[in-house]
Order: structure tokens, then sequence, then C-alpha cells
């Protein structure tokens, strides 16, 4: 039920939320705003349109707002209390706080006239802060924190702020901090702040701050459930020592600072390192390094051949090959570049020799680059048609009601642009040129069979050995091959089937939102191919159909799109292209299909 | 910004804006009937209408900084990424 009350001044209260209804004309001149005793929720746009206002004042019952200051240059908020909700309203370059017969101000500025005035080393000891003010004893443990410490108290506090709150900057000032220090104390202290925060990254992706053991649960292949108990903090102080006792040059850590690595705790690297302790100090801290820079990437890499490409537990011995460029034998100056894409994911001669005779078909096919004249790239463009530019004149209200359309209809379109901005960068498809070695490895990359050790290895070589079909591939923000799938044009019969379409494991497990824009993004890629196919070949592209197997990662989103198709066209027959002499897959379009686009009767 | 952060607001500013456009259109397809009303209606019917317009103007009100809102929010994203 909706609920309506006039509190003090021009705040009103609707449905327990606070508002301060001001006309716009009045809120260009507020400087000060006090919201009312008793309020505990306040809408974002009391604020709104105050451009002048630079103090707010909140109540000790004040909890949450609902979104951001909005539209003003706030310099001091006074609060007299620091529920942990409050902190995500503190602007990050409000760096003092002091005490005053109000309550607590955080400010931008140093308050030199008020004496309690003291540095916020960061908005997340905020709760901490105003709960020991005046608790000498706690409050004089963020003055021992030197400068060095101030960014891994502010890393670590606000990693962990939202589950622990206060009991955690304890830990953080106790344990972690102390902990910290051991380790600094085995390199002397002697690196640069630059290596400090390095190595606070380092030992934290080795688990060093985590604040407990962690238990997992796992499933032996006998079905019997295995309870593991594991201190992180324990066993990376441990490895640390002894990694550093080996008289390690402590260079290393300027290859970590060179990365854009993200920092946290790696329990999968943290795993790894610990279980292969000894081998990994034998092989020295640029493989350390590179295992902890590159180890997702590896991992990507490191999968079952057959199936799915199941994700494997990761080896030395596998990060070592991976790292080895020079395994094969009959490299050449000529294949060197086949070398290094397939040693990323094999270590058998027999397919790398399998690699170098796909490409050799290229040169022995006369295969083009492209089906198209062309290379072709794009992205999906979520642009709507929302403005309506049409209205006439209206008088009064009318018009006003109008104006306000216009205006939200305009400021959406600009959503929708920055939107659209942004989601190019999220997903883009490519037309992956079909001479490149990594069309022989795109199941690896995509968690699918379609590669060379894989019984769908004919998909991958297909592209190499017949002049009409080419792999579509859709690419992460990063630019790394999230999906696939392999087009067949029938340029005689004007239609073309894409087998499938195949998602990485990691992408099909992020988030729903984000394997729609996989869809749409493969199918604006052959929607943009068969307008540019039209453009230059005759007879033109009648229809494009899509394998309906369940194999089909987006078959959800295919199926929800696309109509079924009622007679099947008839895809290529992959087999025939496979270098296994036993089983080799067909394809995925053999039984099934959807249309996913079909020309409209105009333009045949 | 980690990429599950990054989607959960791009999600929360495409749910907005899905949220503003199918109010608005709403509001406007009510605007039309009422804008057509009008030139036909008795005075104490012109009455009632006037007053629906105006809090359909105050909705409109609200939609309208959400709008401003969350095409800031967007801008902040695509700045932040």
């Amino acid at each position: 039920m909706f609920k309506k009350k006039i509190t003090n001044n021009n705040w009103v209260e609707e449905d327990g939320k606070f508002i301060l209804k001001l006309p716009v004309i009045e809120r260009d001149s507020v400087q000060k705003v006090y919201v009312p005793d008793g309020a505990v929720f306040v809408s974002k746009y009391s604020f709104y349109n105050c451009i002048s206002l630079t103090e707010i004042h909140f109540p000790k019952s004040f909890k949450y707002l609902d979104g951001d200051f909005f539209d003003c240059a706030v310099e001091k908020i006074y609060i007299q209390n620091a529920d942990n909700n409050i902190v995500d309203y503190i602007p990050s370059n409000f760096d003092f706080i002091c005490k005053d017969e109000e309550g607590f101000c955080i400010s931008r500025f140093c308050n030199n006239n008020n004496p309690t005035s003291r540095f916020l080393h960061s908005k997340y000891l905020l709760p901490y802060m105003v709960n020991y003010w005046d608790n000498k004893e706690k409050m004089s443990r963020l003055d021992v924190i030197r400068y060095d410490e101030s960014y891994l108290v502010s890393y670590l506090v606000r990693k962990y702020s939202d589950t622990t709150g206060c009991d955690l900057v304890e830990k953080v000032l106790n344990n972690n901090i102390k902990n910290y220090n051991l380790l600094l104390k085995q390199i002397n202290y002697c690196i640069s702040p630059t290596y400090l925060r390095e190595f606070a990254r380092f030992c934290d992706a080795l688990g060093v701050f985590t604040n407990q053991p962690i238990t997992t649960q796992r499933t032996s292949k006998s079905g019997k459930i295995i309870v593991e108990t594991v201190d992180y903090a324990q066993k990376s102080r441990e490895f640390i020592r002894e990694f550093i006792r080996k008289g390690t040059n402590l260079s290393f850590l300027n290859s970590i600072a060179m990365s854009r690595i993200s920092g946290g705790f790696k329990k999968e690297f943290a795993d790894f390192v610990f279980l292969n302790f000894p081998k990994i100090i034998e092989q020295g801290p640029e493989f350390l390094v590179d295992c902890y820079l590159r180890f997702d990437e590896v991992q990507t890499a490191h999968t079952k051949n057959k199936g799915s490409c199941k994700q494997l537990a990761p080896t030395v011995d596998f990060f070592v090959k991976y790292f080895d460029e020079t395994k094969f034998k009959g490299i050449t100056d000529k294949n060197r570049y086949i070398a290094k894409v397939i040693g990323k994911y094999y270590n058998e001669q027999y397919i790398f020799d399998n690699a170098v005779s796909a490409v050799e078909l290229v040169e022995k096919n006369n295969i083009p680059e492209h089906i198209l004249n062309h290379e072709l790239k794009g992205y999906v463009d979520i642009k709507s048609n929302y403005i309506d530019k049409n209205e006439a004149k209206q008088p009064m209200i009318f018009d006003r009601i109008k104006n306000k359309l216009t205006n939200i209809a305009q400021n959406s379109q600009q959503t929708l642009n920055t939107l659209c901005d942004i989601s190019n960068k999220k997903f883009t498809y490519e037309f992956l040129r079909k001479h490149d070695v990594v069309n022989l490895v795109l199941g690896k990359l995509c968690n699918c069979c379609a590669h060379l050790d894989g019984v769908g290895n004919g998909i991958a070589i297909s592209v190499m050995a017949h002049p009409d079909i080419q792999n579509i591939v859709v690419k992460d923000s990063d630019g790394v091959i999230i999906g696939k799938g392999t087009l067949y044009i029938n340029r005689e019969q004007g239609y073309g089937v894409c087998n499938s379409f195949q998602v990485s494991t990691k992408v099909c497990e992020s988030s729903s939102a984000n394997l729609k824009l996989v869809y749409k993004t493969f199918k604006k890629g052959l929607i943009d191919f068969a307008k540019e196919y039209n453009k230059e070949f005759e007879p033109k592209l009648k229809i494009i159909n899509v394998g309906g197997s369940v194999y089909n990662s987006l078959l959800y989103y295919v199926k929800k799109d696309c109509e079924i198709a009622d007679e099947l066209l008839d895809p290529i027959d992959f087999s025939t292209f496979s270098f296994m002499t036993e089983f080799a897959y067909d394809g995925d379009a053999i039984d099934s299909q959807y249309t996913i686009w079909k020309a409209d009767e105009k333009s045949r | 910004m980690e990429d599950k952060d990054f989607l959960k607001i791009y999600e929360k500013i495409v749910d907005e804006q899905e949220d503003i456009l199918q109010k608005s259109s709403k509001i406007k397809q009510e605007f039309e009937t009422l804008k057509k009303d009008y030139a036909s209606a008795t005075e104490s019917e012109k009455q009632i209408i006037l007053q629906r317009l105006k809090t359909l103007d105050e909705e409109l009100e609200d939609l309208e900084k959400r709008s401003i809102l969350n095409s800031k929010r967007a801008k902040k994203l695509k700045e932040d990424k």
C-alpha cells in the first residue's frame, strides 16, 4: 500500500523512502542538506540537480541511499554511525575524517580547524574507525600502518569487507600485516614500493591473506566424497620462505609488475604450486612467474582431446611442455608458426605432422583466404528505434509531456548507444582466415571435438581443404576466441549450413546474458555474411540453417529465436576430410536444422 | 573492474533501460488517447483528463530523471571498462 506523509521542511516520506522535494529552480542554490531524524532510506533524487551542494548531514537512523550522490559536488558528509552499507556511498576520494558534536565528518580535504582530523587510509576502514574512535589502543594500530602497508590494508579490507566487517580489520592488522611483514623480512624489506605491491599481489594469489583454512569437497572416480581442508596462509608462507631461501632473485616481481593480471587469491594456481612445490622450485623463478601470469591461458589448452575437451588438472610437465617451443621434430622456418600454435595444445609429433599436412592442403587445393572476396568482422548493434521524432506541437501540459517523452527517448537513445559501444567491445564476430592454423585447434578453445586430435578433426581440416567452408568465431573483449561455427556454402543451390555453435565452457557457465549476446553476435555475423555474399555472387543465397543437435552450445537460443527447418538442407559430410582411419564425426546438422536467416522474396 | 561486476552493472543498466522504455511507452499510449479525447470532452471531463495528465507528467518526470541517471551510469561504465 502506498503511504505518503510530509516531514519537516521539504522532505516527503513515500513508502518508507525519504525524498527532498524541491523545485528544480530552488535546487541550484542549496548548499547544505539536513536529512530528517528517523530517515533510514533516502532517495538518490533528493540531491538531484543540487549543483551547489557541499554538505550533507545524515541522521543516526540513516542506513541506505538507493544510488550514488548525483550531480552535486559534495565535500563533506556527516554521519552518526558507520553501517557497512554507508561505506558504499562515500566517494573514494574522501580521504579525511574528523569528529565534532554533530558526529563524524568525512571530507575530501583535511579540516585543519579540527584537531581530531585523521587520514582515512581507505573508506573501507570507516566502520572500524567510527566504532573504535575513542579506543586509543585500537586506533593506535592504524597509526603504525606504514605508507607502503596502507595499500595492503585498503586492498585487504576492501576485498573482504562485505563478509567480516570490523573483525576483519583486526585480523588484517593483527595477522596479515604480521604475515606480510614476516615475509618481507625474508627479503630484508629491500624492495621498491612497486615491488612491494606486486609482492603483496603475488602473495595474495597464493593465499597468504586467507583468513582461515579452506575446506573443499569433491567426489572421487569411485563415487567417494573426499573432504580436504587446506591452510593456504600457512602453506604459502612456507612456500615463499623456501622459494626465497633458494636465493631467488626478486627481479621476478618486475615481470609481475609489468603484467596487467588482476589480483586476488587464485585457488587453482595455489593448489598447483603447493602440490608441485619441489618441482616448481627446481624449475626456477621465471617458470613460476610464467605459470602465475599465464596460468589461465595454459589451462585453457590443457584439456582432454576426446569428447568435449574436459579440463584437466594442471601439471608441471604440461606447463614445461607448453612453454617449450622446440618439442617437435622437423620444424623449419616455413612451418615454425604452425609449431607455435599447435605446440600450445599438443605434444605429440603425429599431430604436428597432421597440422603441417592440413596447411599444405591450402596450397594443393588452391584454397582462398575467405569465401567472400574480403574479410568480414563485426559486432551486435543493439541500437533500437526508440526515438519518435514526428510529434506535432501541443499547448501547455500536452507540450510538457511531449517534451518529456522526447527527452526520455533521447536519453534512452544515448544509453543504448553507450551500451552498444560497451557491448561492441564485449563480443565481436570474425570470419577466421581459412589459412590460419588456429582453425585446426578451435575445438580446444571452444570445448568441442573440432580439433586435430578430436573426433571432429574433419571439421577442423575441412576449412583448409574445401574452398566453401569457413569458420565464424566470436571473440571476447580481450580478443580471445570463445565460440565457433563452421559454415558451409553450397554456391550452386544458394544455401548455407552452419554446422553448430560451440562456445567455451567458461562462457557457458558465466551468465545467460553473456550467452545470449554470443548467440546474437553469431547471428549478426551470419546475416552480414549473407548480405555481403549476395552483393558479390550469383546465384544469391536464399537461406542459412544451423545444426540443431544437442551438441550445439546455443541450442536454447537457436530454438527460441529460429524456426525449425521443415526440409533439411544437404550439409557437407565432414568425416570425408578426416585424417582418422576409424570413427570420424560427420557433423551436427545431419538430423536437425533451424533457419537462422532467410532472404525476403524481393531480394531473391 | 572484475568481469562479473561489470556484467552485473551492465545487466542492471539494461534492465533499468527496458523498464524506462516500457513505462514511457505505456504513458505515451495513454497520452495519445487522452489527447484525442480532450478535443471532444466536456468541461468536467476535461478537468479529469487534465488531472490525469498531471499524474502522468509527474511519472514522466521521474522517468526522465531515471533516464538521465541511467545514461550517466552507462557512460561511467564505459569509462571504467
